[in-house]
């Protein structure tokens, strides 16, 4: 009897916020899954139609804006991703090893950590500008320092310069967060460690790669992963970015989220009769598939390469 | 391939070679892991001078310079009070102040709400003991890792059948605030904070005759105080920075900075030419960092422990 | 090799400038091939003693030797110690081979092989010329250490020098002389230093070494010449073969082996070893030794605490190190693993012969194995010695108390004329004491210090008595002792007693001390 009352009222802690989780978070889940295996789906009656297939998915394996779109990100994530661990080890280990100055490197360090990607990403805009085609603004910041006149992020700029804008500054704003948590780990390994590589003569180079970078490597393996799962959804850089003067992001500059969202708000069928919608729904999954291989990757590959 | 034998006249005993060498190489070292780190953090710091420079630069300067100074060549402070009364017509007349008050509206209830659940949730994860908290804290992480555009589709759907889309009145607030309230990441922080209480004085205070709500609230709360903080002050900066699904389902006059500041970027133009005038817009910019600035500052341990803390459990 | 502590002295300073004195000039010499312990109850200085011959930390004043080598100013990597941590440092996530091996990688051991011979070949291709040059190099050494001692012995007394005249200054008197006369001094001295050493240097220089040396060098290159071509030849041969690339050094070696000349075999030889597999064997060697060889492919995390402990005992000593420390090595360990452990580490260093120096505060421990004990208090040495003659013969109260269990029993009593007397009653004598009277001293009596005796001068009250077989433990009380109780071990072949009933004992006069009140100095 006891027991019962003690679970209900347990339960009852949880009561509101399972119910809007329910609601917010486990009902789309399927009912996600569901709209982009119902091609005819209306969102405006909430209607799924009558045909249950997988039109959607073939539309949008049709569509090349959805190609480009995933490759974009896929283009984002495998340089990013990499790119920025390494170099905020590298940053994380310096810190690391000097005394005098730490505390305020660590903090300039972390500073992007707090700004708006928003915010940040429109300076980059402005940092990387060109004048613009027919007028004549300035131009900007990096065009300036390196005698270039070169359309970076502009209607005119080439694929790779914007990709390379747009890598820069997602490498910029992924620094902080794992600078920081590289640090924590490298505090957190016992001095003991390092004192019995010196009795055993270990030179500096051997300390780091058969020691140090070892015991970090938990926390690699979970930033690595960490930070897959994020770049995957890189929406907002990129749109702050190259985004052109206008609301939206031009559909060459798509990021896969960005397909998405933008299926959201047009309602009705396209010229083969698959809704929108069910498209965006179908993009989405395929987003969360290629995410849940990855991570799967990712966890078998640090279980074989992580020590504990 | 025999190396011949170097003679060692050094008739120095003092100084060892390899000390000396040692000395160096250690001098070196330092100067090269200085010279990276100032390279680095100059780097990191770049993009604010930039900020902060064109946004204090004359209109004409960014229209009609050639080249971008590095210093702004005509101070103009009173692109920053433009840029405050600015509002666009094509947004329907709506100024700063106006998406100002909707963000700190959004921010204090999501923060007052969110914070409120996820201290409730973590609490019966952590604390209690009833059938099935193990399933649900496992479906919790799970969920995790589920990526908010799954979801996106759904949600918007939902929210619009309850008629909150575009909404002329407090729809558009709970539109914006109600799908994101429970967090479960905050939720996974908190319950980790409570964990490591002792048990002996949950234990104490039931022999004590203590509830277990009293106890949440005047044991564990306070005990977990610089995680609540931090909690606290991530969800400010959520609130702050969110963009996408408020601009998706809110009314125009109901929308939060970020709005603001993106349509800022679209709408300052110098109407004559058509020309982007970006010393206005990153005046907005500035407008839009500075209050984040500010709390990092005055917050900043309690921000670097919570991100810190997430990565060591592992 | 031998290990001399010259004035070791070490200095902590705090924030708030609060200076903690943790060693004190501390001397001490531990003979080759010994097994000493470092004494003391915590915070005497014992471990930072320890830890200022592992050259971890750095010392404040003094000198450490290695044999007559200054190594004061070397790093541990550089000292050749080996050091085994209180809580094991095992690297966890590396097995127990890899752990054991990793001190083996980073000797280099393949470049010591070839410079070793290549003294040997020198001497068979060049004799004359080899044996100059390598006295030289050898002299050259030893005088170059002389002389580093020297100065750092000038700059000892140059420091303390200042110190005084601070001292003085501080009390507001005139100094004897002032800090740059001293600081003229000390920069004569050394430059006198240098004058001798230099000369001392061309003396012992032989004539035309540059000539000497080149004539080694050309001696040697003659013969390596033709083979080298040689070799290059093979080199090839062999590289055009692609089956000979897996396991390089092996083929090359199998097939310029015949080839080698004589007197550079030696030297190729090392060139070509296998190192892996020594290392290898050496590792298994060693784990042999410690007794874990059956665990090698585990990783720390699984295994017990003593096993971990060989672990770390083994990777300490598969460098073959001059000295071996270990800190506190029992005190992680349950009670019936100390005792199986510190037998092992007896055994161990016995086999091996090398110098051992280890810290407790565990005075059994210390009593049972150690060659010499050296005990410890406040950061100086209290007495040093063997470990029965200091428990025979403690130096002060410090030492009597510290060892021995039961501890020592404490009375309160009086000199008066060259007899100690509790209660008016005389209850030793020494010629030592001769006929000095003083109001207060301290007797100390080791708990098998009493004897059953009807006309005995000292009373005791019974309150437990415990027949432990061949011993009686009794727990007594007098009014002059310094404790609520004591405890006494009698024989129990003369006992007869019934409880309530007082008893008279008389003292052993060897296991009686008599100390000093305040100082705690033994005067008998």
């Amino acid at each position: 009897m006891l027991d019962h009352k003690r679970d209900l009222k347990a339960w009852l802690y949880l009561l509101i916020p399972l119910f809007l989780l329910t609601i917010f978070t486990f009902y789309p889940l399927i009912k996600t899954f569901l709209i982009s295996l119902f091609s005819e789906y209306n969102a405006l009656t909430d209607d799924f139609g009558r045909y249950f297939d997988l039109y959607a998915y073939t539309a949008i394996f049709n569509d090349r804006f959805f190609i480009n779109a995933l490759t974009n990100t896929l283009v984002i994530v495998f340089v990013s991703v990499p790119a920025s661990t390494i170099l905020a080890l590298l940053i994380a280990v310096s810190l690391n090893s000097i005394k005098p100055l730490q505390k305020i490197f660590q903090t300039i360090f972390f500073i992007p950590y707090v700004t708006n990607a928003l915010a940040i990403g429109m300076v980059f805009n402005v940092m990387f500008s060109h004048p613009l085609v027919g007028g004549v603004a300035a131009e900007g910041l990096i065009n300036t320092l390196f005698q270039t006149a070169i359309d970076w992020v502009g209607p005119t700029a080439t694929v790779e310069r914007w990709r390379t804008v747009v890598l820069i500054y997602t490498i910029w704003s992924a620094l902080p967060f794992k600078i920081l948590v590289f640090i924590g780990g490298l505090q957190n390994i016992s001095k003991q460690y390092y004192d019995a590589a010196k009795i055993d003569a270990a030179p500096k180079w051997k300390v780091m790669t058969r020691i140090t970078i070892p015991l970090l490597s938990p926390i690699i393996s979970y930033i690595l992963i960490t930070s897959f799962i994020g770049s995957f959804k890189a929406y907002e850089s990129v749109l702050s970015v190259v985004g052109t003067v206008g609301r939206s992001l031009d559909r060459n500059r798509w990021t896969a989220v960005a397909y998405v969202y933008d299926k959201i708000g047009i309602s009705g069928l396209d010229i083969n009769n698959i809704s929108y919608y069910s498209r965006g729904a179908a993009a989405a999954v395929v987003l969360f598939f290629i995410i849940m291989i990855f991570t799967f990757l990712n966890l078998y590959i640090s279980k074989k390469t992580v020590h504990y | 391939m025999a190396k011949a034998i170097h003679l060692n006249i050094n008739q120095d005993y003092q100084f060892d070679q390899k000390l000396k060498i040692q000395r160096t190489a250690q001098l070196f070292r330092n100067i090269l892991l200085y010279t990276f780190l100032t390279v680095t953090a100059f780097v990191v710091i770049v993009p604010f001078y930039w900020m902060l420079n064109v946004s204090f630069q004359s209109s004409n300067e960014v229209l009609n310079s050639l080249n971008v100074s590095f210093f702004p060549k005509v101070f103009s402070p009173q692109n920053y009070l433009n840029v405050f009364l600015y509002s666009s017509a094509a947004q329907g007349n709506i100024d700063f102040s106006r998406y100002l008050f909707n963000t700190v509206l959004v921010a204090f209830f999501t923060t007052l709400g969110g914070t409120f659940f996820s201290i409730l949730v973590a609490f019966a994860l952590a604390r209690l003991n009833f059938k099935g908290r193990d399933l649900i804290f496992t479906i919790l992480l799970a969920t995790m890792m589920i990526p908010g555009e799954m979801l996106v589709i759904s949600n918007f759907v939902t929210v619009s059948r309850l008629g909150w889309v575009n909404a002329n009145d407090a729809g558009s607030y709970l539109a914006v605030i109600i799908p994101f309230l429970v967090s479960i990441f905050h939720i996974y922080l908190l319950r980790q904070t409570f964990k490591q209480i002792p048990n002996e004085l949950y234990y104490a205070a039931k022999v004590d005759g203590c509830t277990d709500f009293k106890y949440l609230w005047k044991v564990m709360v306070p005990m977990a105080k610089s995680s609540i903080v931090t909690i606290i002050i991530l969800r400010i900066m959520g609130t702050w920075n969110a963009y996408i699904w408020q601009d998706i389902v809110a009314n125009e006059k109901y929308k939060l900075v970020t709005t603001w500041l993106r349509s800022s970027f679209v709408d300052l133009a110098d109407t004559g030419s058509g020309r982007v005038l970006t010393n206005y817009q990153m005046a907005a910019t500035v407008i839009v960092t500075v209050p984040l600035l500010l709390l990092f500052i005055f917050f900043r341990k309690y921000i670097m422990s919570g991100v810190s803390r997430s990565g060591v459990k592992g | 090799m031998e290990v001399r502590l010259e004035n070791l002295t070490k200095v902590f300073e705090s924030k708030n400038s609060a200076r903690t004195i943790a060693v004190n000039q501390f001397n001490f010499t531990i003979p080759d091939g010994k097994l000493v312990g470092l004494l003391g109850p915590s915070g005497c200085g014992k471990s930072t003693t320890l830890y200022m011959i592992s050259g971890l930390l750095y010392p404040t004043h003094g000198r450490i030797f290695f044999g007559d080598e200054d190594v004061t100013e070397l790093s541990p990597e550089q000292r050749g110690i080996g050091l085994v941590f209180q809580n094991y440092a095992l690297y966890p996530h590396m097995t127990v081979k890899k752990n054991i091996l990793f001190p083996l990688e980073n000797m280099n051991l393949k470049k010591k092989s070839i410079e070793d011979a290549t003294k040997l070949a020198h001497f068979a291709i060049s004799p004359k010329e080899a044996k100059v040059y390598y006295q030289y190099i050898k002299e050259s050494t030893s005088l170059k250490n002389k002389y580093k001692r020297l100065e750092s012995e000038a700059k000892a007394v140059y420091q303390s020098k200042l110190l005084e005249i601070s001292k003085t200054k501080k009390r507001n008197e005139k100094a004897t002389n002032s800090t740059s006369s001293e600081r003229q001094s000390f920069k004569d001295q050394l430059n006198d230093f240098k004058l001798s050493f230099e000369k001392e240097m061309q003396n012992i220089t032989p004539d035309k070494l540059q000539t000497i040396v080149s004539k080694m060098n050309d001696a040697y290159a003659a013969i390596e010449k033709p083979y080298q071509n040689h070799k290059q030849k093979i080199m090839m041969q062999l590289l055009l073969n692609p089956i000979h690339w897996f396991d390089f050094n092996h083929h090359f070696w199998k097939a310029l082996k015949p080839i080698v000349p004589e007197a550079i075999k030696q030297v190729e030889e090392a060139r070509y070893k296998d190192y892996q597999k020594q290392m290898h064997d050496e590792a298994i060697a060693m784990a042999k030794l410690v007794g874990i060889e059956d665990q090698l492919n585990k990783k720390p995390a699984q295994l017990s605490g003593g096993q971990q402990q060989r672990v770390a005992i083994a990777r300490a000593l598969v460098k073959k190190p001059k000295v071996l420390l270990l800190d506190e090595p029992l005190s992680n360990l349950d009670a019936r693993l100390r005792l199986q452990t510190r037998e092992e580490i007896k055994r161990i260093q016995k086999e091996i012969g090398i110098t051992t120096v280890f810290v407790t505060h565990d005075q059994e421990e210390a009593m049972s194995i150690s060659d010499e004990i050296v005990l410890m208090n406040f950061g100086a040495e209290q007495q040093k010695g063997n470990p029965q003659d200091v428990y025979n013969q403690p130096a002060n109260l410090f030492v009597a108390k510290f060892l021995g269990t039961p501890q020592l029993n404490l009375y309160q009593g009086a000199l008066k004329n060259g007899k100690v007397m509790i209660q008016d009653q005389v209850v030793f004598e020494s010629s030592s004491l001769k006929s000095k009277s003083l109001d207060e001293v301290l007797i100390g009596v080791r708990p098998e210090g009493y004897e059953m005796d009807e006309k005995g001068t000292l009373t005791l009250q019974p309150q437990f008595i415990e027949m432990i077989g061949r011993d009686v433990s009794l727990v007594a009380s007098h009014p002059q002792a310094q404790t609520p109780s004591i405890r006494i071990i009698l024989n129990s072949d003369d006992f007869s007693v019934k409880p309530n009933q007082l008893i008279k004992v008389r003292l052993k006069p060897h296991k009686t001390f008599i100390f000093e009140k305040t100082t705690g100095r033994r005067l008998a």
